[in-house]
């Protein structure tokens, strides 16, 4: 099965077990424990290019990548991401590929090799896939000194890297999906409607320091990469006034909570009836 | 499009895929007169693949960018190129950066080395037989013959799977499907590639050495599957190109080895090599490498450097360590593994402070060395002699990378 499309069903189904397991709540968010604590003090990020690969799925096998697809994603990324981050209230330092090449040396490479070494913690962090909101805020991975040269010279106090895997399919791989589902369908009483395209994205929130990984998430759907950004992004703990502002209404809402529950509790007479 | 019609168009694509299949043209190679490089559809789209995956490999900087190294591999490369070629395809040679003992050839005529394999050769005639047998899959148009017969996809999605447990070296996939050859292409090129050695006056013990040399390669050090690895029907090659050797080209007289020339470019390789190793976690690896190198050259202060980060790094993160053991292995990774290597934290530390100091015993000034004692004994929680390391390291060195990383340990040990 093609890598882009495994990577969307994993994601599906990660989905799928996180509305069955909804008693606890499982995330794909993964975040370093002094991040959590507000230990890190990040006040701007550089945002990488994102890397984009987008496939047109074909019934031989023969796989076409979509030059033009991917050139439209990078760019509404480019655009996107800055706002996103700064919604969490942070600082942004924009970049671009030739930016980079100009004031890092080897700059390619050495983003090159940052995400290298960010692929073989993503092993360590994602080998449990969906773990408990607690857990996920305990996990102390780092890339190394890798990414600091990057980071330096962008004079950011962290970098975000994001990778996208899209695809969308040929009408005869839909035709051929759609006949082995109505062939399944007939047999189990049970159809699924394949997708025709989708994607699924990783970010990660590189500390410019140390190295070490302050957080990541993951996530996918038959929606925009922008949209799918939107998601995992709103998960990134903010920062400045907006943490204050979120930190308000988390106690106001708490606050709403727990005086209803007395409402609750002093409507109901002392011997159990209402 | 209704159901009824997606059942139609199935059906048509599968019967056209089916007989598609089974009616292929002959491939000429690139040595006949009339051999229609670049005609054919499939062919255009294998060229305009290969162009793209060459414009990505660039602009993610993996082509190393080493004059001396370049012009010395594109100087055999050319003398190997067989003459009769018309010029259809410009077949040139790259060096990339890639721990991975493995190269290539593009439907494009782009061939490149990987440093893994670079490193693990010992002469020019041995380089010679390597690159003879991918100019061979260029001239022969294997890529072509292979899209035809359709094995890339397959090999495509398992290298894919290789790539998503094995190595972190991105590419991979695309190169499946441009650049992986039949069990009979691979022989072909083999032969070819002594044609070509002889032509240019290479010494045929080149091929049997290398030969010798893949089967210590650890499945895992390559792709799977790879002619560069120690898979196991590299072994009947290897029996194939004896037999050759022992026919046609008994008389063939001695011819040149090189392996001066070849050493003074290897060693601007290896340490590429350990540092790309290390970069993806493959700590064990890298010791095996540094200590096979510290053979040749045991007077080399970075390789007893490159030997101490690699235990320095098992020691630090044993989850990773643990995980290449499992790879290497192929075993299971579990909480058992893990722990071991926790409990190997100190002997690791131990062993790459001694690596350190002996890289300092060859250079008293040599930076790299204080900047690994400096951090093994910051792991130790050893915060004086740390700080004495660190800013011997930054006071000593001429070209630091790695500033604002060192700076930070500094800062966390005098708050």
């Amino acid at each position: 099965m093609n890598r882009q499309y495994r990577r969307y069903m994993q994601w599906c189904a990660a989905l799928l077990a996180l509305l069955l397991a909804s008693g606890c709540a499982m995330t794909t968010m993964r975040e370093h424990p002094d991040f959590a604590a507000q230990k890190r003090q990040v006040k701007n990020i550089a945002v990488l290019p994102t890397d984009v690969e987008y496939l047109l799925l074909v019934l031989t096998g023969d796989n076409e990548r979509l030059t033009d697809e991917e050139r439209n994603v990078k760019t509404t990324m480019a655009e996107a991401l800055p706002g996103l981050l700064e919604q969490r209230g942070y600082q942004v330092r924009k970049t671009s590929a030739e930016e980079l090449a100009t004031i890092v040396k080897d700059a390619n490479f050495t983003i090159e090799q940052a995400k290298s070494a960010y692929n073989e913690v993503s092993k360590q962090l994602y080998e449990r896939g969906m773990v408990e909101e607690e857990e996920a805020k305990k996990f102390r991975v780092s890339i190394g000194p890798v990414g600091a040269a990057v980071a330096e010279a962008l004079k950011a106090d962290a970098f975000l890297f994001t990778r996208y895997s899209g695809f969308k399919k040929s009408e005869g791989l839909i035709a051929k999906e759609i006949v082995s589902s109505a062939m399944l369908g007939a047999l189990t009483g049970v159809v699924v409607v394949p997708a025709p395209a989708g994607g699924s994205m990783e970010m990660a929130l590189i500390d410019g320091y140390s190295g070490d990984v302050l957080w990541t998430n993951r996530g996918g759907g038959q929606v925009a990469a922008t949209a799918i950004a939107t998601n995992l992004l709103v998960k990134l703990p903010a920062t400045g006034t907006v943490a204050q502002m979120e930190k308000a209404n988390a106690q106001a809402k708490a606050a709403v909570a727990a005086e209803n529950e007395k409402r609750a509790a002093a409507s109901t007479s002392s011997d159990g009836t209402p | 499009m209704s159901g009824v019609r997606h059942i139609h168009l199935f059906v048509c694509l599968t019967l056209f895929g089916l007989m598609s299949g089974c009616v292929t043209a002959p491939v000429a190679p690139l040595t006949e007169r009339n051999h229609g490089y670049g005609q054919s559809e499939d062919e255009q789209k294998l060229i305009r693949r290969a162009n793209q995956f060459e414009t990505e490999l660039l602009a993610k900087g993996l082509v190393l960018d080493d004059d001396t190294v370049t012009t010395y591999v594109q100087r055999v490369g050319q003398e190997l190129v067989p003459t009769v070629t018309d010029g259809a395809v410009a077949i040139r040679f790259h060096v990339l950066r890639d721990p991975l003992v493995n190269a290539f050839a593009l439907p494009n005529g782009g061939i490149y080395l990987n440093v893994g394999l670079l490193a693990r050769l010992e002469n020019e005639a041995q380089l010679a037989h390597v690159i003879g047998h991918e100019i061979a899959h260029v001239v022969q148009r294997h890529g072509l013959q292979q899209h035809h017969s359709r094995k890339a996809t397959i090999i495509a999605a398992h290298i894919a799977d290789v790539a998503l447990f094995g190595t972190s070296i991105a590419y991979l996939p695309a190169l499946g499907a441009l650049a992986s050859y039949s069990q009979e292409a691979e022989s072909e090129s083999d032969r070819l590639a002594i044609g070509y050695m002889v032509s240019a006056g290479y010494s045929l013990q080149g091929a049997e050495q290398l030969f010798k040399l893949l089967q210590e390669v650890n499945q895992r050090e390559s792709i799977w599957g790879s002619v560069y690895s120690s898979h196991p029907d590299n072994a009947q090659r290897a029996s194939e190109t004896r037999s050759i050797l022992a026919g046609r080209y008994s008389n063939v007289g001695s011819g040149r080895i090189n392996a001066r020339d070849y050493q003074q470019i290897r060693e601007r390789i290896v340490l590429e090599n350990l540092r790309l190793k290390l970069n993806i976690h493959q700590y064990a690896l890298a010791v095996k490498a540094a200590e096979h190198d510290l053979a040749l050259a045991p007077a080399s202060p970075w390789l007893h450097y490159y030997r101490g980060e690699a235990y320095r790094l098992m020691a630090e993160d044993p989850s990773g360590a643990a995980r290449e053991y499992a790879w290497i292995q192929d075993e299971k990774l579990n909480d058992e593994l893990v722990e071991r290597y926790r409990q190997l934290r100190t002997v690791h530390l131990d062993k790459a402070r001694q690596s350190y100091r002996q890289g300092l015993s060859q250079d008293r000034n040599f930076a790299m060395a204080h900047r690994g004692l400096g951090l093994v004994a910051y792991a130790e929680g050893d915060g004086q002699t740390a700080s004495n390391e660190l800013n011997q390291y930054l006071n000593l060195g001429r070209e630091i990378h790695d500033r604002r990383y060192i700076n930070n340990i500094l800062g966390r040990i005098h708050p």
